[in-house]
């Protein structure tokens, strides 16, 4: 064998089988092996955040964190300290019942907010932080710790400090509550959300990282719909008394409102200021205590399911899973129909995209247990089941026409290249992806509609027939502006619920502009039929709306075609890079 | 060759340019393949390979310059030349969420095949490629290297007159690498021509009839192996590319706390 020349070669190698240097660790200099301290820690998960703001601002990131927290935590703080001042004053809060019951309104929306808040917006970020962190010589406990408290000041949260403080003070101000108790109550309740916040996080990103995320996803909702529909609607019927004056309403249904929210913890913090104001410390620490020993019982579970996270880390990929075959053989037809026919697969095969086409169905389940029928029946009265109707079918339209449309090569990625590299009009290629993605979003108004029919009220015939051109109108905008801005700003969209992609800010922003043109003559509908006024002339306009739209998503696909001659490596560019 | 006019290369380039912002990813590519040629394009990252690539192949136009693939102008006739052009880019199209066997059958009919005639291809391409057992399963679940054969098998469908091939090496295990050097010495046997890149450059020494040498956008040498060894005093290629392209660093690698 000739000799090999290397490292240890050069370094005259032991001969075979005598034990090798390199199987005696080498000392490790003790800098090396130490964790950075809680301080360092914290340090570091502020700059990553404040980073994070100001990343999602194109121009003026040096100013524009510091003004958007000054207006948050200074003028959302002293609006909401006004307006509960003039509440507190006011003749209609006489009560002190209902003064407790709005200060629980207050802890418990704050609360949930800020809970929901990090599961809604969870992202690549979170899941890459979670993940990325776990390599460092740092334990998971000391992870989370340093996530918990980075979480309790970060920019996004200000808001809600603003609105907790700003109510807090008033209280202080009104009833002579202890300043103390209050900033202890609104820490403590902070804390609370944080780490509930984080169970949901940690649990949501447990799910989205399993390979059959969206089948127990589909589950959850079926689950979610099962419940929904055993649960009674709740008892509205007080909502009608509100327009009289908060003191009209029986003050029964508020000592009960009282009742339900004291039972949860959110309601310790207006507890904690009304024990305060009233001078009995012992009731607020108490309160206090309780919340605290809630806030350890999601502190254990969060930081289990973020070792049950660690855990799981770097496993194997389970073994793939062999389509099952089909009937008819794919491929058969005209080319166009080749095209849409994949597109349509693939679009149904994502993940993300099933995802998408649930949320519609959670709202309306949503919707059904929260009373929402009889809210609009409050704010619409007769035409409450146009209202829902409509507000079911506009965003069915739009969830998809701006998720889908606004970045049609996003989900191919790499596989944008066949498109740009075969022998075939690009014209064809836009066409076929419109009638998949447009087809996806009619089918699902379709759907939410009947499910509205069956499942929340039983809107009039009329009702629906003036919905379903509205709808189309509002798809082939969406399908108009989606054809340019697919060219113009795409990005790549992962087909995994693992990573959140956004959209571009000019899609996002385009896609805004598109949606309140594309309901604005759905708003005009159902406004007239709160005018009473005939609907067969409304609903012959209705289906004029579509057919101006269609004129306009043709004028959009010659637009493209040339858009894309000059755009093509930026496209393709813009698509294929992580 | 049907395209190919006498004496006409199956590529050709003439001060084909592309900028992207300021920054110059090909200066004035000036290239000629014969037919049948196997020719490896070779060069250090970022030499603008794959940038030339995608100019030649029509996936972007140039800024300047002609380009015709067996004697089509790509400018003025894409859809024509894109016919009789097969490509594996370096980053491979594929549709993650269709499976390999649907994904080859797609191909075979956006490059104008009939359903019977692309199923039987693909059928034969994924028997050929190894891949007839994991045909129903999706591209997502494929390894590197199944999705590299399928790529390939992907650019053959419709019998390409040229083929050019980005990296088609690149993260494979032996048994891949030997599916793909087969198929490229077959395509040579069958007279097609084939430009493919490498950082392998022993690979590009055994298959490649003519070499071509990219720095920062420009082609600094260009022939035939062996005219180009022996210009170059080289035994190899990797001592062509040592000799013709100043990117090497020869000092020993050396990080301070190692000391």
């Amino acid at each position: 064998m000739p000799p090999v020349e290397g490292g240890a070669a050069r370094a005259g190698a032991p001969p075979f089988g005598a034990p090798r240097p390199v199987d005696r660790a080498p000392p490790v200099p003790a800098s090396a092996t130490r964790a950075p301290s809680l301080a360092a820690q914290l340090g570091l998960l502020w700059k990553l955040r404040l980073t994070l703001a100001r990343g999602t601002f194109p121009r003026g990131r040096a100013l524009i964190v510091p003004v958007l927290g000054t207006l948050a935590l200074g003028g959302g703080g002293g609006a909401t300290f006004v307006a509960t001042r003039a509440l507190l004053e006011s003749p209609l809060v006489a009560d002190a019942r209902l003064e407790l019951f709005l200060l629980l309104l207050v802890g418990f929306f704050v609360s949930t907010m800020w809970m929901l808040w990090p599961v809604v917006t969870a992202g690549v970020d979170d899941a890459a932080e979670l993940s990325r962190f776990a390599l460092f010589p740092v334990s998971s406990g000391r992870l989370f710790l340093a996530s918990v408290v980075a979480a309790l000041f970060e920019p996004r949260t200000l808001p809600f400090w603003g609105t907790l403080l700003g109510s807090g003070t008033a209280v202080c101000e009104r009833d002579h509550a202890s300043v103390p108790w209050m900033l202890a109550a609104t820490t403590a309740l902070a804390f609370a959300s944080v780490v509930w916040g984080r169970v949901g996080l940690h649990l949501v990103l447990n799910v989205l990282r399993h390979r059959q995320s969206a089948e127990a996803m589909g589950a959850g909702l079926l689950v979610l719909l099962g419940l929904a529909a055993l649960v009674p609607p709740p008892d509205l019927t007080w909502l009608k008394e509100v327009p009289h004056g908060l003191g009209a309403v029986d003050v029964h249904l508020i000592a009960g409102g009282v009742f339900l929210f004291s039972a949860l913890p959110t309601g310790a913090w207006a507890w904690t200021l009304t024990a305060s104001a009233a001078h009995l410390p012992s009731l607020a620490i108490v309160e206090l205590g309780y919340l605290g020993c809630t806030t350890v019982v999601g502190y254990v579970v969060a930081l289990w399911l973020l070792e049950w996270f660690h855990r799981r880390a770097g496993r194997a990929l389970p073994q793939p899973v062999k389509t099952p075959a089909r009937v008819l053989p794919f491929g058969s037809g005209s080319l166009f129909r080749v095209l849409w026919k994949r597109e349509l697969a693939d679009l149904l095969r994502n993940p993300r995209v099933r995802l998408m086409l649930a949320l519609p169905f959670f709202l309306a389940i949503l919707l059904k247990l929260v009373g929402a029928r009889a809210f609009a029946e409050v704010l619409a009265g007769p035409q409450a089941d146009a209202w829902i109707a409509g507000g079911l079918a506009s965003y069915a339209a739009l969830v998809v026409g701006t998720g889908l449309a606004q970045n049609l090569f996003g989900y191919d990625a790499e596989g944008t290249a066949l498109f740009l590299a075969a022998p075939v009009d690009f014209r064809l290629v836009l066409r076929a992806k419109n009638l998949a993605v447009g087809g996806l979003a009619g089918s699902l108004v379709a759907a939410i509609l009947l499910f509205d029919a069956v499942y929340l009220g039983r809107p009039a015939l009329w009702i629906e027939l003036t919905v379903v051109p509205v709808a189309a109108c509002q798809v082939l905008l969406s399908l108009a502006a989606g054809n340019i801005l697919s060219i113009v700003s795409p990005r790549r969209f992962h087909a995994t619920l693992r990573r959140r992609d956004r959209a571009p800010p000019l899609s996002t922003a385009v896609g805004f502009g598109v949606a309140a043109l594309a309901i604005l003559p759905g708003s005009l509908v159902l406004e007239t039929f709160a005018n009473q006024t005939l609907p067969l002339p409304l609903i012959v306009g209705a289906w004029l709306l579509p057919a101006l739209a269609y004129a306009g998503w043709r004028a959009s696909l010659v637009a493209a075609v040339r858009l894309l001659e000059s755009r093509r490596p930026q496209l393709l560019w813009a698509v294929t890079r992580s | 060759m049907p395209g190919s006019g006498a004496g006409e290369p199956a590529i050709f380039a003439r001060g084909l340019v592309k900028r992207f912002g300021e920054v110059v990813a090909v200066g004035g590519l000036d290239l000629d393949v014969p037919p049948g040629a196997c020719y490896a394009f070779l060069g250090p990252n970022g030499a603008g390979k794959s940038t030339s690539i995608g100019l030649l192949t029509g996936l972007f136009p140039p800024d300047a310059g002609v380009a015709r693939i067996a004697g089509i102008d790509l400018r003025a006739s894409p859809l024509e030349a894109r016919r009789r052009i097969g490509v594996v880019p370096e980053e491979l199209a594929l549709f993650e969420r269709m499976s390999g066997g649907d994904y080859l059958v797609f191909c075979g009919r956006m490059y104008g095949l009939a359903a019977g005639e692309a199923r039987e291809r693909a059928t034969e391409l994924l028997d050929r490629t190894d891949l007839a057992e994991r045909q129903r399963s999706l591209i997502a679940d494929y390894s590197k290297g199944m999705r590299r054969r399928l790529a390939l098998a992907a650019a053959l469908i419709h019998r390409p007159e040229v083929v050019f091939l980005d990296e088609p090496f690149e993260g494979i295990d032996v048994l891949a690498g030997q599916v793909v050097r087969s198929l490229v010495e077959m395509l040579n046997r069958a007279g097609v021509t084939v430009l493919l890149t490498t950082h392998v450059l022993e690979i590009a020494d055994r298959l490649a009839t003519h070499a071509g040498f990219l720095q920062r956008g420009r082609l600094v040498a260009s022939g035939t192996v062996a005219a180009l060894k022996e210009r170059y005093r080289a035994a190899t290629l990797d001592q062509v590319f040592r000799a013709c392209v100043d990117a090497t660093r020869e000092e020993e690698a050396q990080l301070s706390w190692y000391r």
